[in-house]
């Protein structure tokens, strides 16, 4: 598989803390690639190295199938918002993207106006950005981000401390980038549900590891529903089971299971029990939550 | 490079310090020449109190007076501007306003501003420290230039007669001045980078045109003198910019100015080559 971005035992090392510790990620063209962590997690720091703010102290990454580190010319490639954007309260929208374009020899004089207008901040005219939301500054950040039309862009928490419609929005300025101009992106969040609404893969990474690597649908198979039954007979209930060819169950209590499997038969399975004459006091199914599941993981 | 050059004076531009530090400029001018205007006129007001009013002449000398009627201030019968910018260089005041100026305009950037928005783009990022040189050239140029104005302005507006002196010397001072001002703005910027903090670079800036270096400088000649074997005449002081900040002026001879031309590039090529290697091999906060 021919990856947009790959690292190979990427790590960073502060004193004798390693932020980020032989982290290996896959990321595909035309992707948007969540990662999640924790605050402290380490995603900021592996941002940071991917959008060369920072320098690895081991390992390296492929870029456009070039050497990261050492390729810059490709490094104009790839537009990153790290923490909160580096922009002049002072200046206007306009202005803080005009200084960027100025810096970058963007020739097009109507880069700054789409580019406002892609993120929605046509109609801020002359105001200082030290006025803006946090929203809006936000939006802003991811506007300086696309500047020079990158082909990957890297967004470190984007939607933290937006509100919900400010999530919304920042949510479908990405998607619809992704769509219509193909641009990857990586997006770390610690709003896992609002991650997992976007994101088409995902790097799970705690304590500087990356613990998983999984797809949308990976995730959501790990994360989807299971039957929870409670029956003072579990033996039993595990005989039909396996007579019905469901082997992914797990007896959790002394009374009650847990089935991932079939979910959709949930009353084939229970006429099963029925059948068997086995007691049957509840069955349920139930989603578990991204969150949940992260945790799970990270314990 | 080119279009890092323009931005920055964009930024520039766009950056209110800029204007208050040039408004400051303008006052230091204004009050300097309202200061030696004033001054003789206070003290023959006082003295003419004094002989009216025998007992004040006392309770004013427990004040400031006191030297007064010993050395009293000579009345200027024409006012001269390059006088007046002799003093404001080789007095020190220029470098304070630049001092406060510079560490404003590099450290904006530096901390906010483009650098993350650009250090991972621009390949080398160095580039990003070398083109500030431009910008710190043309501030601490329109702070010159604006206090000359500033001279020139109140001097015809407080004197009657009134010159502007020798310019072509001027020029010659301000050109030399320059060069220390930018070697000086480009050792700012790096105390600013490494501290990562304007207010770094402020005091660092301000503690130089205050002479601290001169009492380190004179502990470093005792101790090479008394521990190294260094003669008697030996100065440290002549490598460092402001001994040549204090030494430029209009009537300084050709042997003086070709040194200060020479410190002033090795300090710049010193502090750009480390401006340079720090934005190069320094992670981006």
């Amino acid at each position: 598989m021919e990856y947009l971005l790959s690292t190979e035992n990427l790590t960073k090392q502060y004193g004798k803390k390693k932020a980020v510790d032989s982290v290996n990620i896959h990321v595909r063209q035309g992707d948007i690639y969540g990662l999640i962590g924790r605050n402290g997690a380490g995603k900021t720091t592996l941002m940071k190295m991917l959008s060369g703010l920072a320098a690895p102290t081991s390992g390296g990454f492929l870029l456009f199938g070039e050497e990261g580190s050492r390729a810059g010319r490709i490094m104009n490639r790839v537009g990153a918002l790290i923490e909160e954007p580096g922009i002049y309260a002072d200046m206007s929208a306009y202005g803080n993207l005009h200084v960027k374009c100025m810096a970058l020899g963007v020739a097009d004089k109507s880069a700054e106006r789409e580019l406002l207008k892609i993120v929605g901040l046509s109609d801020t005219g002359k105001k200082p950005v030290g006025k803006f939301s946090l929203g809006m500054k936000q939006r802003l950040g991811i506007a300086l981000a696309l500047v020079g039309e990158p082909d990957l862009v890297i967004l470190d928490e984007p939607i933290n401390g937006l509100d919900p419609q400010g999530i919304a929005e920042v949510r479908n300025t990405i998607e619809r980038l992704n769509r219509e101009r193909h641009i990857t992106f990586i997006i770390s969040s610690h709003i896992l549900g609002e991650l997992s609404k976007f994101a088409l893969n995902y790097g799970i990474i705690h304590n500087g590891k990356l613990l998983q690597e999984l797809s949308r649908e990976e995730l959501f198979e790990k994360c989807s529903r299971k039957i929870l039954l409670n029956t003072p007979d579990t033996p039993a209930a595990a005989t039909v089971l396996e007579k019905l060819g469901i082997m992914n169950y797990r007896v959790t209590g002394r009374e009650t299971m847990e089935i991932y499997e079939g979910l959709q038969d949930t009353a084939k399975i229970n006429s099963a029990f029925v059948s068997a004459g086995i007691q049957i006091n509840g069955i349920s199914v139930l989603n578990q939550e991204l969150e949940d599941y992260y945790l799970e993981l990270t314990k | 490079m080119f279009n890092l050059i323009k931005m920055n004076f964009y930024r520039l531009f766009h950056q209110r310090s800029f204007y208050i530090c040039v408004a400051a400029a303008a006052l230091t001018g204004w009050f300097m020449v309202f200061l030696v205007w004033m001054t003789p006129k206070l003290e023959a007001e006082i003295e003419a109190r004094a002989t009216e009013e025998e007992g004040f002449i006392e309770g004013f000398h427990v004040g400031y007076a006191g030297e007064l009627t010993e050395e009293s201030a000579p009345v200027l019968e024409i006012f001269n501007v390059s006088d007046f910018m002799d003093e404001f260089l080789t007095g020190g005041i220029g470098l304070i306003l630049i001092s406060v100026s510079v560490p404003l305009i590099v450290n904006a950037d530096r901390k906010r501003g483009y650098i993350k928005n650009l250090g991972g783009q621009m390949k080398p990022r160095g580039m990003l420290a070398l083109a500030k040189l431009p910008v710190i050239l043309f501030d601490s140029a329109v702070i010159y230039i604006t206090t000359f104005l500033s001279f020139a302005l109140f001097g015809r507006i407080y004197y009657a007669k009134y010159t502007l002196g020798d310019i072509p010397l001027l020029c010659r001072t301000l050109l030399v001045q320059m060069v220390i001002a930018l070697a000086f703005g480009a050792l700012l910027m790096v105390i600013c980078m490494l501290t990562r903090s304007a207010a770094g670079g402020i005091l660092a800036g301000l503690a130089v045109s205050m002479g601290l270096v001169d009492f380190i400088c004179a502990q470093v000649n005792k101790f090479a003198v008394a521990y190294l074997g260094a003669p008697m005449e030996f100065d440290i002081a002549r490598y460092s910019l402001d001994y040549y900040v204090s030494e430029i002026f209009s009537e300084s001879p050709g042997s003086v100015l070709t040194a200060a031309l020479l410190v002033g590039a090795v300090y710049l090529v010193l502090a750009s080559a480390a401006g340079y290697l720090l934005m190069e091999k320094r992670d981006v906060v």
